[in-house]
């Protein structure tokens, strides 16, 4: 079944609002602000993530694929970031049809890979509390890269922004998913048209130092 | 566990260990100090040391202290350091409000309030958060993997003077109110109290215990003292303090003053303590003991005063030689201590029979200076010198110290002065001798008629009657020779002086007859000298009626002719006399010593510091492992 642009709006609403904090204990009933030390701080370091993702666009391409981050943080709210991703394109059931029918083919080129280079912002911190025991720390952040997207021989001007959802594990272990929005520039029938499409990308990785106790 | 293993976080409190709660407070840091307290809160691991450090943080901002809980109650160590917090809370009071308009804490400069009061004293902004930490808002919930962030703390202190107290202090000073400077030393009094008690109920030893008592000792001397001098504390209470006073001063003298590594109170201002409580309870000798300590202090007012004080209370007692001992010179400074410590010391002297110094001191403080009127002291000092010179022969040498008793230029009325003197001594010869010289030298008409009441007074004295007439006459002549050539309306006025000095004479004459007994000889010569008085007023009224002493010398006549044996002239009837008690009883002469009026004699307050601080402030992880009194900013020590 494909993943359309609105289910996965959908989507991302339902990780935002996850992402509430919810109330695990009560203290003595003084007001004041509370310290929590970062579960795992980033400062300073780099890491390296796997990645799964899919390319959603109204393109009559089924395209999914795979990857890697690699990226590092200057500080604790701002991250530079090298994403390559390998993506396997093939038609979908409509593309599929009107090929064999009308012998009709998309003027999007199927895409193949996707090199990208671009920032993340951390501009929060946020926990949730699961099956009252575990704690999910994690950073929502801000994503905008640039880059590169190979389709069928053609270089293809690409970006893309969104938000993302870092989140924390022991000894090191990062999970993220960014929910992105591309842009591709690509030479078309009718010119230069912008391509919209939805990208959302599923890393697991391991930052060197991350994570730890107080 | 597997998922723990693999890499989930489990919910585990955070919250950073407990180190020493008081450690930022020895800083000066108070957010850092409630911060600590906070913690504590936070991890609910609350003890009595916590609800210590609470009033410490309450007392540092000014806040009211509550009473003590129950787990500090529990806690004999925690109790003691409660109790002096709300003891100095209380000092604190007392000190900024006797000085209302002066400043704040002016009074208390030489206390540790000084310093906790200056508004840069202490830290009271948080420190800044590690940028790795995570600030989540306040909220009345938080997560066990959060803790209480430091806040900033305010200062209440401005707000000190409006501190309520107890509505009544109860018996025996129930009507003295509890917001008056008296209330406040009783309410303190009371604290010191209870402090007292959480000491004895703290077993074993703690540092610096010996300390605190020498402390609170000396804080407890200077309540008395303080208690002792308040005008409005009523008879029923009087008692009372003067009971406290005589404890304070007991359990002062217990103390030892040359144990300086733990005595805070240095021997000076023990010294001081003693010797002004002994004073109050009425101890001299003790108060002259330890004032004696005082009297080589480094600072000149502080070892005068003290050598006042010897002599004023030796002399009072009639302690001639330690009175003359401790004075063997006068000083100029403190200025309003030395007419009064002249007086003193000189006439101890004299007392004592030390002639030649008592002169040289009196000769000190009265040389070369003009006295003012107003002075009691110099006056009777003056008086003393006088008296002191009658009971020698005159000659030259009686000139030339009288010539040193005072500006040059007022010899002659010195030299009348010293002649009167020695009428009152009972000495006319030297009265004589005294002012038959000044007579013939005199150029001023003005001095004539004193000068010849003297010499009248003497004659009588000397039962001359023919001198006595002599100089009567003689003061009456000028009056002859001048009358006719001043108007009559003008004549009171005109021969006031002389006939003032005629009346004064007449009317001195009377009380010293009284003096003469009852036998046949003074009863005749009593009776020949009213008969001269009567003769020389009757014959005075007769020559001027106008006179301004006619009506007071017409009373001396009835008076003298009721007192005459033949009764005689018309006048001695006291028909139609308003009351009997109108009558005039001549008893004598009383003979004042030269003593100034007791009331008036300086009473300088002897200052001495206060004790600098009665808190013991928790040192290391609860509980305690020491105490210190003070609070030092680490800044400052650099």
């Amino acid at each position: 079944m494909a993943i359309t642009a609105r289910t996965a709006l959908w989507i991302a609403l339902a990780l935002l609002v996850m992402a509430v904090p919810s109330v695990a204990s009560a203290d003595d009933g003084t007001e004041r602000d509370t310290l929590q030390e970062r579960f795992a701080p980033k400062d300073g370091r780099f890491f390296v993530h796997g990645s799964a993702t899919a390319l959603v666009r109204d393109d009559f391409y089924h395209s999914i694929g795979y990857g890697g981050d690699l990226g590092y943080y200057f500080n604790e709210r701002i991250g530079i970031e090298l994403r390559v991703i390998n993506l396997h394109s093939r038609l979908a059931h409509a593309g599929e049809k009107m090929r064999e029918e009308h012998d009709f083919v998309p003027d999007l080129r199927a895409p193949d890979a996707l090199a990208t280079v671009g920032t993340r912002i951390s501009w929060g911190y946020g926990k949730v509390l699961t099956l009252g025991q575990f704690v999910v720390h994690f950073d929502p952040q801000l994503t905008l890269h640039g880059g590169l997207m190979l389709a069928e021989r053609r270089l293809v001007p690409t970006t893309t922004a969104g938000i993302g959802f870092l989140t924390h594990w022991q000894k090191g272990i990062q999970i993220k998913l960014d929910l992105q929005a591309s842009v591709h520039f690509e030479q078309r029938t009718r010119g230069t048209i912008p391509a919209v499409g939805f990208l959302p990308v599923f890393s697991i990785g391991w930052s060197p130092g991350a994570g730890g106790d107080l | 566990m597997s998922l723990a293993a693999s890499g989930c976080v489990p919910l585990a409190d955070r919250t950073p260990a407990r180190d020493d709660i008081f450690a930022p407070l020895h800083d000066a840091d108070l957010s850092a100090f409630d911060h600590s307290l906070a913690l504590d809160s936070h991890a609910d691991r609350e003890d009595a040391w916590t609800d210590v450090g609470q009033a410490f943080l309450a007392f540092a901002n000014c806040r009211e202290l509550e009473r003590p809980s129950e787990r500090v109650r529990d806690n004999p160590e925690a109790l003691l350091v409660y109790e002096l917090i709300r003891l100095e809370d209380h000092r604190r009071v007392r000190l900024r409000r006797g000085t209302a308009g002066a400043g704040r804490g002016s009074r208390s400069t030489a206390t540790i309030h000084a310093q906790l009061q200056t508004p840069s004293f202490f830290n009271r902004d948080p420190a800044d958060v590690d940028e790795t930490l995570i600030r989540w808002p306040e909220s009345s919930e938080s997560w066990p993997d959060e803790w209480p962030a430091a806040t900033a703390v305010d200062d209440e202190c401005d707000a000190l003077h409006r501190r309520q107290g107890p509505e009544r202090l109860g018996a025996p000073f129930d009507d003295i109110a509890p917001f008056g400077l008296t209330g406040r030393l009783v309410i303190e009094w009371r604290f010191t109290d209870k402090v007292r008690a959480a000491m004895r109920a703290v077993n074993g030893d703690f540092e610096p215990r010996e300390s605190l008592e020498y402390s609170l000792t000396a804080h407890r001397a200077d309540l008395a003292v303080a208690l002792s001098e308040q005008p409005d504390v009523e008879a029923s209470a009087a008692a009372l303090v003067d009971e406290l006073a005589r404890g304070a001063l007991d359990d002062l003298l217990a103390i030892a003053p040359d144990d300086e590594e733990t005595n805070p109170i240095d021997s000076t201002n023990l010294a001081i303590r003693t010797a002004w409580l002994a004073m109050t309870v009425g101890d001299p000798q003790l108060a002259i003991d330890n004032l004696h300590s005082l009297v080589d202090h480094d600072q000149e007012a502080v070892s005068n005063t003290a050598r006042y004080y010897i002599v004023k209370i030796a002399w009072l007692e009639g302690w001639w030689s330690v009175a003359a001992d401790a004075s063997p010179e006068l000083f100029d400074e403190p200025a309003s201590l030395r007419s009064s410590h002249a007086f003193f010391a000189s006439t101890a002297h004299r007392h004592d029979g030390r002639d030649d110094s008592f002169l040289g001191l009196a000769r000190e403080a009265l040389r070369d200076r003009r006295r003012n009127p107003d002075d009691p002291f110099l006056g009777a000092l003056y008086r003393e010198v006088l008296r002191e010179l009658v009971r020698y022969e005159v000659d030259e040498r009686t000139e030339e110290l009288l010539e040193e008793f005072g500006p040059r230029g007022e010899l002659a009325t010195r030299q009348r002065e010293l002649a009167e003197v020695a009428l009152d001594a009972g000495r006319p010869e030297v009265a004589e001798e005294i002012i038959h010289p000044l007579l013939r030298e005199t150029r001023d008409a003005r001095q004539l008629p004193r000068m010849q009441a003297i010499l009248a007074l003497a004659a009588f004295l000397r039962d001359d009657q023919n001198e006595f007439d002599h100089q009567i006459e003689q003061l009456l002549d000028h009056r002859d020779g001048l009358q006719e050539a001043i108007p009559r309306h003008r004549r009171a006025a005109f021969f006031a002086h002389q006939d003032g000095e005629l009346a004064r004479v007449l009317r001195a004459m009377l009380p010293l007859m009284a003096e003469w007994g009852d036998d046949e000889p003074s009863r005749a010569l009593r009776q020949k000298w009213l008969v001269a008085i009567t003769e020389h007023t009757q014959d005075f009224i007769r020559r001027a009626p106008e006179s301004a002493v006619s009506d007071n010398l017409t009373e001396l006549y009835k008076l003298a002719g009721q007192l005459l044996d033949d009764h005689p002239r018309g006048y001695a009837e006291r028909v139609g006399a308003e009351a009997p008690s109108a009558s005039t009883l001549v008893l004598g002469t009383v003979n004042m010593p030269p003593t100034p009026p007791l009331d008036e004699i300086p009473r300088p307050r002897l200052r001495w510091p206060p004790v600098y601080s009665l808190l013991l402030i928790p040192h290391g992880a609860p509980p305690p492992e020491e105490f210190t009194t003070d609070i030092s900013r680490p800044q400052e020590e650099s």
